[in-house]
Formats: structure tokens, C-alpha cells, sequence
């Protein structure tokens, strides 16, 4: 009787080894594709391993083209987290070509040079990033519509590429980007100044820069907080680790957008009023009050008095029936945002196909 | 079959209707506890509406002011706005700083007269109404009243959306300075439910003319003022920032019956972009240029009915030697992210939110009038920038 016992948990115990060999297997399988990698060579757009430039995630059949461009200060890994959100997988699993650009890399990789500082500026960016989507239609002509989705400054280089360039892109999805620049508070104001008082306005965060950041005490800073309006969908300190963010090499952010932050009323682009072709285009803006980069009167264009055709406003927050105020990284990283937030602007880009 | 569904709709309807009447009754035991006014005077005006006035005299012991101060109310709301409990009491607060404090209230609201099948009042007046009649004959009043030649003005959105209109109609307005909470100067449907109001209302609440039962509605719901389990509740305060009570309270009390006609002004106005005449050829927005008179605006960052884009719009345009902006925030260095209804009665409204008022009012008291007029636009203060 006892051997038969010893016997019958043996097999027990072989079964569950099994069973969780198994099951470690398959995980495998559910791993999640890699994204195709492309680079800007002078030559055109190749496709390889190295010196990453932007994430391609192509479906079968694309019902259209999705140009993401993450924040300054961020990397393309924004939009593709594991275990938080993932953006560019979702639009790519509902059958959208997704193209994720790093148009803020740790190096400025979106044209050939390397580490060529000459490339990190606002106007420098801006063009390769034009030189950039026109090869990559050239060689590789992309699904209509085109609809470009930014966050922050991100969103905000789109819309002037848009400006620019109004027959490339077909409708515009803006999550947290300024259209006009200032009123962002003293907290803002003080956190540059903490910044330029060290020296070192254009370093700030990256994995390699820790250590110095930890040094000038930004990450201890309130005000690097604010990038989460709950503070409760990752540690920041493991997005840095991680390289969800990457350094910017130069102080040169938009224009005189650090002179503006100290303004109260926001400054316009001059010329965004009377541009017809570019206010034709359909446009979602998403926006919420517990955005403190870009707080919803820099992002709407009703409070700025600009008329786009066809637009529409999204605001997270609990009046518009959503969880809560979303931050500025939450609408795009906290699982919620997944339920909430997704689903909607997935709505409106089914309109425009 | 068909019969018992019929009866069971009927039972529901009058289940319902007896919970509602009796919710609306219990609503009364929801006191409010509040110091009383002085005095409650009346005014009427030109074309023939009654007011009431409320008086808090100041405070005798403190320095006295040398202009009276006005507190208007806003859509939909009464002298309750202002003073619901003795802790959020803007009269009570200002009249111990040594103001003469007059809280007002608009045709349709509170004492004043209000439409109903006892009179001939009708429901069928518009926001051109407060600003071409109720807003001058209150200025006037409290001026002959008090011999005061100037009186300053703080409303709550509406309240001072009414002076906006007023100080560009009438040349001779007699507003030593303006206090704008919540104030739009242009409409944006910020939420879900205004913008859907906007689309489909719009013609329906311009024709009618009975009022809107905004105040037996709410009153019999006020029990579940708090918390906002429906989430369009959010539209009108930030609930971190409102204590249960005060919900209930506010809920109770502080709600009137809105004319349709004042509603769809509103909506008329977020759809042309700009804060319209009833009839739409009027443009207040535009006509902001016209305003000189020193003004503070507060906006609220949590603000879904007022966004502060909206009252940037105001910050923008007027003329005024002497304006300031507050954007009542965390980032801007207050305790809380404030919504539209929680700037006057929100937990932290007292400490920080009523001294800014009280503040601004005492330099503006105490102002060279000759600074006042000639230095336009060079004492812009700014806050939150």
C-alpha cells in the first residue's frame, strides 16, 4: 500500500514537470513578433539589423499606413512595451501597417553621420524626417491613408512636416502634443533652470546617463514626476533602465520654446491659421487636464483659435466617462489606456479608411 | 400579457414619482448653515423683474474699504454659490476684510422674481437680458445705495460673463475692477454631454420657453451628489476636491431652474466659436477689446466646463492696465487641480482660492486711480507662468 503511494506521487510529480515543461515551450511561441528594422542610408532606405531608424510592423493586407513619432526625450520603444501597452502591436494586429519612427534616437540615426551633433536640432530633425518618409514611399509605396500619430513634441514635428508637406500625410492623431508653446507653469520653468544652472540642458536622461542624473538630482525632482499624473504604471527609474527614454545631445528643443515657457499666452506658429490645405485634413486630438507637458489649452485647437474641417477632441478624463485623468505618458502606457483610450482612436481611424 | 406590462410601467413611473417627490422634500433637512445677511434689499429693473440683493455689512473692527463688492453667481445657481456653509462663505470671508459685500441674484434665481403659474413671468429671457437689464440696475443700485461712485464686481462663470457684456455695452459702467472664476469668453463643449447638448438641443431649447426642472431633478437626486457615480458629474467639480457634505448641500440648495433660452445661447455660442448674442448678431468675444477695467481671471486646470482656454481667450483680448491670470493647479503651485464648482466650494477653496480674490480686491481698493488709467499694458501680472 505505501509503495503503491510512493509510486502514485512519483508520477504525480513527473505529470506537473511535464506539464510546466510544456507550458515553458509554448510560451515561446507566444512571444510577439519582432518588428522589421529600418535604417537611412545615403542611398535610400535599407533594411538591417544595425543602426535602428524606425520599426516596421506590416500586416497582410494593410487597410493603411500608421507613422508614429514618440516624444522628445522618449524612443520608438515607447509605443512597444511588454507587460504595459503596446500601441504600434495593436494597430498592426487590426490590420494596420505600422511604422514607428525614432526620430529622437540616443543618436541622431535618421540620416548617415553617426553621432554628428549638427543633426540634433529642431529644423535638422524636421528634414531628415521629411527626407526619411519620402524615401521610405518612394522605395516601398505605403498603404493610404496615411495618418500620422505623434505624442508630444513628437505629434507637434508631425503637424509642421504636415504644414509643410500637407499631400502626405491624409489625417492626423495628436496625443499630448502642443500646438502652441508656454503657460506650462513654474514647475516646468524650474525644472529647465535646475537644468541649465548644471550646465548640461541638453543631457537629460538616457541608460547611459544615470549616474550624472542621479548626480544633478532630476530624478529625485517633483517636477520629473509630473510625467505621471498617478504614478502607478511604471517606475520611472526602470523605463530609464530600460531605454525607454533617450538622451537629447542638444539644447536646441523646438525653436524658442524654452523662451516661451515663461510666457503665459501661448505662442502660435504665425503662418498655422491660414494654412487651408493642412486645416483640411481630419485631425483627433487627445488631451487631458492631468497633462502637465502638454495641458489641454496648448493642445486644442478650439481654446487656440485655430479651425481645422474635420475635427475632434478627445479628453481623458472622468467627465468624458474615462478611469481618470490620464498623465501624459498614461495614455499611452497604463493598461486602462488599453480599454479606454485604444478602442477610440481606432474608431476614428476606421472613419478615414 | 400586454395589460400587465402596461400596469407594471404605470407602478414604475409612480414608484419613481413618489421617490423623486420625496427625495426633493428630504432635501430640505439638508440645512444650510450659514450666517445671514444684514439685510435683503430688492431692485428692480427697467423692464419690470424683481431682485434680491443680500447685504453683509462689514466688518466694523477691520480697516473699511472704499468700494462695495458685488457677488454674482453662475448658470443655473443662487446667492447658495457664494455662501453655502459659514466656512464657504465668500461674503462672509470679504466682509470681514472690511468690504461691504452685495450678493446678488439674477432674474429666475433664488428671491428674485422667478417664473412660475403664479405670475407672468416667463422663462423666455437670455444672457442679453442679465447684461442689458439685470447688470445695470444691480451696479446702479449698489452705487446710489452706498454713494459709492465705483463697486467691483466677482462673479462665478456666468456671473461675470454677464460684466463682460455689460462693461462693453455701457460707457459709463461705474466697475472700479472685475474678478472673473471660471469665466469663459468663448464656449468649448469640453465634455461629452455639453457637446452633445450642442448638436441636438440647440434649436429645441431656443424655442422654448418653459423653464428647465434643473432644480427638482437635482434636489431629488442630491443624496447621491456624492459620490459622482455618474461620470458627466465630473462636467461641474473635481469630487477630490469636495467634501461629501458640500455636494449634498450644493446639490440641495444652490441649483435653480435654467430658461431654455439662456441654454441654448450657450450652445448657440460653442457652435459659432465665440460667446454670441441670443440672436447670434452680437459677438461678445469680439467686443472684449473694449474692456479696460482691471480684471483677475481664475481658471480651473480640472475646469470641464470652462476650460482655461477659454478664459485665455478673455486674458488675451481685454485691454485692462491691471490683469492677472491664475491657473489654480498643481503645476502652478496650488494644492489641488480645481474644477468648475470646487474654485468657490471646494475643500481647499478657503486657504487659497478666496485670499486670491480678497487679495486683488484690497490693491485694487487701495489703487491710485490715475495708475489704474494710464499705465495700460504695462502692470500685466502673471501668475502660473
Amino acid at each position: 500500500m505505501f509503495r503503491e503511494a510512493r509510486i502514485g506521487s512519483l508520477c504525480l510529480f513527473l505529470l506537473v514537470d511535464v506539464l510546466l515543461l510544456s507550458l515553458m515551450g509554448c510560451q515561446s511561441a507566444l512571444r510577439p513578433m519582432a518588428p522589421q528594422v529600418f535604417v537611412v542610408g545615403e542611398k535610400g532606405v535599407a533594411q538591417t539589423e544595425e543602426n535602428i531608424a524606425a520599426f516596421n510592423y506590416e500586416p497582410g493586407s494593410p487597410k493603411g499606413t500608421l507613422v508614429l513619432l514618440h516624444d522628445i526625450g522618449f524612443s520608438a520603444k515607447i509605443w512597444d512595451v511588454p507587460r504595459a501597452s503596446n500601441l504600434a502591436r495593436y494597430f498592426y494586429r487590426k490590420g494596420f501597417r505600422v511604422i514607428s519612427l525614432n526620430g529622437f534616437g540616443s543618436r541622431p540615426k535618421l540620416a548617415a553621420g553617426g553621432d554628428d551633433q549638427s543633426l540634433t536640432g529642431w529644423e535638422n530633425r524636421l528634414n531628415s524626417l521629411s527626407l526619411f518618409l519620402k524615401k521610405l514611399n518612394q522605395n516601398d509605396a505605403l498603404p493610404r491613408p496615411i495618418i500620422a500619430l505623434g505624442h508630444g513634441f513628437g505629434g507637434t514635428m508631425l503637424m509642421e512636416l504636415g504644414q509643410a508637406k500637407p499631400d502626405f500625410f491624409d489625417g492626423y492623431m495628436m496625443m499630448g502634443a502642443p500646438i502652441a508653446r508656454g503657460s506650462h507653469g513654474k514647475w516646468f520653468q524650474a525644472w529647465m533652470m535646475e537644468l541649465e544652472e548644471n550646465g548640461d540642458a541638453g543631457v537629460l536622461w538616457g541608460k547611459g546617463n544615470r549616474e550624472k542624473l542621479e548626480g544633478l538630482g532630476v530624478m529625485r525632482s517633483n517636477h520629473f514626476r509630473r510625467l505621471q499624473a498617478r504614478h502607478d504604471i511604471w517606475r520611472l527609474e526602470e523605463l530609464i533602465g530600460e531605454g525607454y527614454f533617450s538622451p537629447i545631445h542638444s539644447a536646441q528643443l523646438p525653436g524658442d520654446v524654452r523662451e516661451r515657457y515663461r510666457e503665459l499666452v501661448p505662442f502660435i506658429p504665425p503662418d498655422l491659421k491660414t494654412n487651408t490645405r493642412f486645416l483640411e485634413k481630419p485631425i483627433l486630438i487627445v488631451t487631458s487636464p492631468g497633462d502637465y507637458f502638454a495641458p489641454p489649452w496648448l493642445c486644442d485647437p478650439n481654446s487656440l483659435g485655430i479651425r481645422f474641417k474635420h475635427l475632434e477632441v478627445l479628453r481623458l478624463t472622468r467627465a468624458n466617462g474615462f478611469a481618470f485623468e490620464y498623465g501624459h505618458l498614461e495614455m499611452i502606457l497604463h493598461k486602462k489606456a488599453r480599454r479606454e483610450v485604444y478602442p477610440r482612436l481606432l474608431s476614428w481611424l476606421d472613419d478615414q479608411s | 400579457m400586454q395589460e400587465k406590462n402596461a400596469l407594471t410601467t404605470k407602478f414604475s413611473f409612480l414608484a419613481v414619482a413618489i421617490y423623486s417627490v420625496g427625495m426633493f422634500g428630504c432635501s430640505h433637512l439638508s440645512k444650510i448653515e450659514i450666517l445671514e445677511p444684514s439685510e435683503i434689499l430688492w431692485v428692480e429693473t427697467d423692464d419690470a423683474w424683481r431682485l434680491a440683493v443680500h447685504h453683509f455689512a462689514p466688518n466694523s473692527l477691520v480697516k473699511a474699504r472704499r468700494f462695495p463688492v458685488i457677488l454674482c453667481h453662475g448658470l443655473g445657481g443662487n446667492r447658495s454659490n457664494w455662501n453655502l456653509t459659514e466656512d464657504l462663505s465668500v461674503p462672509i470671508y470679504l466682509s470681514e476684510q472690511g468690504f461691504d459685500v452685495y450678493l446678488v441674484e439674477l432674474r429666475g434665481s433664488g428671491l428674485s422674481s422667478t417664473p412660475s403659474v403664479w405670475n407672468d413671468y416667463s422663462f423666455n429671457f437670455s444672457i442679453d437680458d442679465h447684461i442689458n437689464y439685470d447688470a445695470p440696475a444691480l451696479v446702479n443700485f449698489v452705487k446710489d445705495y452706498t454713494g459709492s461712485p465705483q463697486v467691483h464686481w466677482v462673479g462665478h462663470s456666468m456671473g461675470s460673463m454677464v460684466m463682460y457684456g455689460y462693461l462693453q455695452k455701457f460707457q459709463n459702467h461705474g466697475v472700479r475692477s472685475l474678478v472673473g472664476a471660471g469665466s469663459p469668453g468663448i464656449v468649448i463643449p469640453a465634455t461629452e454631454v455639453v457637446e452633445l447638448g450642442r448638436r441636438m438641443l440647440i434649436e429645441f431649447m431656443e424655442s422654448q420657453t418653459i423653464g428647465i426642472p434643473a432644480e427638482f431633478l437635482i434636489r431629488a437626486g442630491s443624496a447621491f451628489a456624492h459620490p459622482g457615480w455618474l461620470s458627466s458629474m465630473h462636467t461641474v467639480w473635481n469630487y477630490d476636491n469636495i467634501s461629501p457634505q458640500v455636494a449634498r448641500r450644493a446639490a440641495a440648495h444652490a441649483v435653480e431652474d435654467l430658461s431654455p433660452r439662456v441654454l441654448g445661447q450657450f450652445f448657440r455660442s460653442a457652435d459659432v466659436g465665440a460667446f454670441v448674442s441670443a440672436d447670434g448678431e452680437y459677438n461678445y468675444t469680439e467686443g472684449l477689446r473694449k474692456i479696460t477695467v482691471p480684471t483677475m481671471l481664475m481658471a480651473g486646470v480640472m475646469d470641464q466646463l470652462a476650460p482655461p482656454g477659454s478664459l485665455l481667450e478673455v486674458y488675451r483680448r481685454i485691454q485692462s492696465p491691471e490683469k492677472e491670470f491664475h491657473l489654480l493647479g498643481k503645476a502652478y503651485g496650488f494644492s489641488r487641480d480645481y474644477g468648475h464648482v470646487d474654485m468657490v466650494m471646494g475643500k481647499t477653496a478657503p486657504a487659497e482660492v478666496f485670499p486670491l480674490i480678497a487679495d486683488w480686491l484690497v490693491r485694487m481698493d487701495e489703487a491710485d486711480d490715475s495708475v489704474l488709467v494710464e499705465s495700460i499694458g504695462e502692470n500685466v501680472h502673471v501668475s502660473g507662468s
